[in-house]
């Protein structure tokens, strides 16, 4: 008995390491971790679940900004509408997310312009839109994965579980809209490429 | 598929490094928990019973999708096979988790205790076929979302979160398939609840 709970012990050890390195590994594109809009999340000097949230009202404040840009700039053409939709559903994120930052006694950060989301600049086509809001997408994957670790309230933690389905459901509609796979991974962390 | 699978499952035993013990079983449903064994900390046990639970659940999930897949045209079959495949994943990946942790994975039941408790003998078609899997999605949906702020392992959470957007990425490619890839009927709304169903954690 004793040497099968050193064996779990040690597995453990190893499970929290390799954890560790899953951390530091699923970050957003290298394009975007020096902008502005993720430096909302990583500058933030509020700790625990108000860190978490903080970070998240960021990211999904930016991923309303690029959806509003896209469909303003007209450039899904006649599928401008699905990034009016998801603007709004990002929207309803970033309110929901706002309020409970608020109850926990912190302050939401500014919303990004559109020309401080590094690279978003750059997008001129309805192809490279789409592979943007892919990019976006992950990003919020990401930060919901690993910060759903660390949330301590249970209704929090079951917000993140609620939007990340959502998130899940706009990356599908982008991927078919790119001819790639809908779901190419079976375990989503927001580490995936595309 | 078979680096798919390794990718899961280490996916998985990496975000379950903190649990250590074995778990008595929870019953679904559908699809039944799994043995027992001994514990140690309440919180680790209950974690158990959870993954032991998702695991079964699973694996209820794969019986249902082989129905499913076998009744797809030859235009949809593809997508039907592809999330077969991880819905497969899903239940070797638990299943690893739970044996690594000292607990003792679900017995897949046969096929006709699933065809009774899943009414696998109802489809008859397609678009029975489709009806059902996403009732399935939603009904895993809820039961991950439901069972995630109860897991006290915060790696854990991590996993389930991710279990609940592939599940969630599953409806939303099962409605595109119903309905010609209708983003406003894919992605509905911005929360993602599921629907209580046959599966409880």
């Amino acid at each position: 008995m004793i040497e099968q709970e050193a064996t779990r012990r040690e597995a453990v050890r190893r499970g929290l390491l390799a954890g560790g390195a899953i951390a530091s590994a699923a970050v957003v594109p290298a394009a975007f971790r020096s902008s502005r809009a993720f430096g909302q999340a990583d500058t933030s000097t509020a700790s625990g679940d108000t860190g978490i949230i903080e970070g998240a009202v960021g990211i999904e404040q930016t991923a309303v900004v690029v959806y509003r840009t896209i469909a303003a700039r007209g450039l899904l053409g006649p599928a401008t509408p699905v990034a009016e939709l998801f603007a709004k559903q990002e929207q309803e994120h970033a309110d929901a997310l706002i309020a409970a930052l608020k109850g926990l006694g912190g302050t939401p950060p500014a919303k990004p312009l559109p020309t401080d989301i590094p690279g978003f600049t750059e997008v001129q086509s309805g192809p490279e839109a789409l592979a943007f809001a892919v990019s976006i997408e992950n990003q919020e994957l990401a930060h919901y994965i690993e910060g759903v670790k660390k949330l301590e309230d249970p209704n929090l933690i079951k917000a993140v579980a609620q939007i990340v389905g959502n998130e899940g459901q706009h990356l599908v509609v982008l991927r078919q809209a790119l001819s790639t796979d809908p779901m190419p991974v079976s375990l989503p962390t927001g580490e995936e490429k595309t | 598929m078979n680096v798919e699978t390794q990718i899961s499952r280490r996916r998985l035993f990496q975000g379950l490094g903190l649990a250590t013990v074995a778990g008595a079983p929870v019953l679904l449903a559908a699809c039944g928990g799994s043995d027992t064994s001994t514990s140690s900390s309440s919180d680790e046990v209950s974690d158990l019973k959870i993954v032991q639970s998702a695991q079964a659940m699973e694996l209820a999930m794969v019986a249902g999708y082989t129905k499913v897949a076998a009744l797809l045209d030859p235009k949809s079959a593809p997508l039907g096979q592809e999330i077969l495949t991880q819905e497969k994943a899903h239940a070797t990946g638990l299943a690893t988790v739970v044996g690594d942790l000292g607990g003792k994975p679900a017995a897949p039941k046969s096929d006709a205790e699933y065809e009774q408790a899943l009414g696998l003998a109802g489809l008859k078609n397609q678009a029975d076929a489709l009806k059902f899997a996403d009732d399935l999605e939603n009904a895993a949906i809820f039961a991950y979302v439901d069972a995630v702020a109860r897991l006290t392992n915060g790696d854990l959470r991590g996993t389930f979160c991710s279990l609940a957007t592939d599940e969630a990425e599953h409806g939303a490619v099962l409605i595109g398939l119903e309905t010609g890839n209708a983003p406003a009927k894919q992605s509905p709304a911005a929360f993602v609840t599921g629907t209580k169903g046959a599966f409880t954690l």
